[in-house]
């Protein structure tokens, strides 16, 4: 439906590189980024406010660079929202309804978003969340073909965001407009995506599912934006895969031998930790010494000393049960499937 | 020791503290000056014929002129804001030239170019005579206030944030449209405390207009001119008179400005 095709774009300190994406229709697509990547741009590209120095933009097969922001039918929603200062949350959302303000169609946002009781307010008396839903209200009354949400939920607190995670996964079901949605946060991206693009330094460098993004990062770099926190490099020793001379490491997949600048990754909650050594289906047993617990709450981070430093993600409870403590010494195991190679 | 620093301290505040009310003392003790003299006599001067010629010219002069900067001066603002472009710089020193010449200067340059070239005897051929006219004392007007309504919707245009605009657009509005949706209302504060400052000092215009439209009594008398007749034949009354009425017109226009100013659009909107 949408297409990127070979997109370049210089604008101050901020380079788009080659960009290919394709959206289809109806998908909630999410770009995955750290900030300062030029994710904004890329949504500012499509919606018109700047023209590609290099490659073009199709929409349904048409070139969508000659048309101007106001017949893209594209509805666009900013990280600080812009809500218009002059203009009521109501007369906001009806900003886009040019003749006979349909005021069944308001009514139906006002109460799906449920700012029944703000509609008569200006956006300078409104909390985040109330500013997000009148501009998400506002983008869509006109019935986009193509929903652009710039980093929409970076400006709530913690609370508030899991609530509009939940609300924009319900909105997409109900509206099915086909949604491009910026973040540099993963669970986001894992929570709403149907598919995720990971862009670093202004080029896209994996594009799947986020379970594909999720299970094989293609490189250390989207596997440390995807939480994978023990990455190391690995090298082949009589035929064997080590990570430091001692450590041996099982995979589960085959690698060709001559495979340069392989990494391997491990998640830390797909590590388990026992006091003695145990036999398990994990391949990947290995001896060493607790150097550092954080309490996070409902789990703990533990680092532990094998030979390299592995993080470790463990519940409270277990950590009770094992009894362990800061400088005890503990079995890190984890299975040959576990480990990716990056 | 510290008695000394004590003393300095005070010092210091009492320099700050003289400065301000001899300063203001001066302001207010001159102005008082005339409207002490001027005030009891307005009711009687407003039924004189010359006075009343002078106001009417001058609100007419002023009014015309007021709306000649906003014609010129709110597309220029909103392109220099908006748009770079190459000269930018250039163009922006070049219209504030009036601003920076004596407006006496304006008025000879003006008187010049059109009472001396083929330009001006061509216009003045087709009626548009400036030259010791009432139409000269408009285009001095403008010539000399158009730079400071420039620079108020400069920097008006400039707090706009410039996606507001591109949002309205992604609604669907061209930019005429989201000009007059969303720009313009949010200039409003800027723009209305641009008109009372432009139109304040049409009122007041004095030296661009004596070059170029001269002062003729009952032709080209407005306000300032009269005030300049009548004291220079010695009619005190007439003088002061013309003098209080631009007083009063200059504080109550400061007085709009410096509440637009300090408020903003919509806490008026929502106190209203």
């Amino acid at each position: 439906m949408l297409e990127l095709k070979n997109i370049s774009k210089k604008l101050g300190n901020f380079k788009l590189e080659n960009i290919d994406l394709n959206v289809n229709k109806g998908e909630y697509f999410v770009i995955l980024g750290p900030t300062g990547t030029g994710k904004t741009v890329i949504l500012e590209l499509i919606a018109g406010l700047y023209t590609p120095d290099k490659g073009e933009i199709l929409f349904n097969d048409k070139n969508f660079d000659k048309l101007p922001p106001e017949d893209r039918n594209i509805g666009f929603v900013y990280q600080d929202y812009l809500l218009f200062p002059h203009l009521t949350v109501k007369e906001n959302i009806e900003f886009g309804i040019k003749k006979n303000k349909n005021q069944e169609k308001t009514k139906e946002l006002i109460d799906l978003m449920n700012i029944e009781n703000i509609k008569n307010r200006y956006p300078d008396t409104l909390s985040g969340g109330e500013q997000q839903r009148t501009a998400i209200a506002r983008a869509v009354i006109t019935s986009p073909q193509l929903l652009l949400l710039d980093e929409p939920l970076s400006a709530l607190d913690p609370q508030t965001k899991n609530k509009f995670k939940k609300e924009l996964n319900k909105l997409h079901e109900l509206l099915e407009t086909t949604t491009i949605h910026i973040t540099h946060d993963f669970t986001e991206a894992l929570y709403l995506a149907d598919r995720i693009a990971v862009m670093q330094d202004g080029k896209i460098v994996q594009v799947g599912t986020p379970a594909q993004i999720f299970r094989a990062p293609h490189s250390i770099f989207v596997a440390n934006f995807v939480g994978m926190e023990n990455i190391f490099r690995a090298y082949f020793k009589n035929n064997k895969l080590y990570i430091n001379k001692d450590l041996e490491i099982h995979v589960a997949k085959d690698i060709a031998k001559d495979k340069k600048n392989i990494s391997l990754a491990i998640r830390p909650e797909n590590i388990i930790i026992t006091k003695e050594k145990v036999k398990s289906s994990a391949r990947n047993n290995f001896e060493g010494k607790i150097i550092d617990i954080i309490d996070q709450g409902a789990l703990s981070r533990l680092t532990i000393d094998i030979g390299v430093l592995l993080n470790v993600l463990i519940t409270n409870k277990s950590l009770n049960d094992l009894n362990l403590k800061k400088y005890d010494k503990a079995w890190a195991n984890f299975k040959a499937s576990e480990v990716y190679v990056l | 020791m510290i008695k000394n620093k004590k003393k300095a301290n005070s010092f210091f505040l009492f320099i700050i503290g003289f400065s301000i009310v001899l300063l203001i003392s001066f302001i207010l003790l001159s102005i008082s000056m005339i409207l002490i003299r001027g005030l009891p006599n307005l009711q009687k001067t407003l039924f004189i014929e010359e006075i009343q010629f002078a106001i009417q010219l001058s609100l007419y002069t002023s009014l015309i002129s007021t709306v000649l900067c906003i014609l010129f001066s709110v597309p220029i603002a909103y392109g220099i804001a908006r748009y770079d472009f190459i000269g930018k710089n250039l163009i922006n020193t070049i219209l504030d030239i009036p601003m920076a010449l004596p407006p006496v200067v304006s008025g000879v340059a003006l008187l010049l170019l059109f009472g001396n070239t083929a330009f001006g005897d061509i216009l003045a051929e087709y009626g548009f005579k400036v030259v010791f006219d009432v139409k000269g004392i408009i285009l001095a007007q403008f010539f000399v206030n158009v730079p400071y309504i420039l620079r108020i919707l400069k920097s008006t245009f400039m707090d706009i944030n410039p996606k507001l605009e591109f949002v309205s657009r992604t609604l669907g509005y061209n930019q005429i449209k989201t000009f007059f949706k969303v720009t313009l209302p949010l200039a409003k504060n800027g723009l209305i405390a641009g008109i009372v400052i432009t139109w304040a000092r049409a009122i007041g215009e004095f030296g661009a207009a004596l070059m170029l439209a001269g002062s003729t009594r009952m032709k080209t008398e407005t306000l300032p001119i009269s005030l300049f007749l009548n004291m220079s034949t010695g009619d005190l009354e007439l003088g002061l008179a013309a003098a209080t009425i631009i007083i009063l017109i200059s504080i109550s226009s400061l007085l709009i400005f410096e509440i637009l100013g300090s408020r903003q659009f919509i806490k008026i909107k929502e106190n209203s």
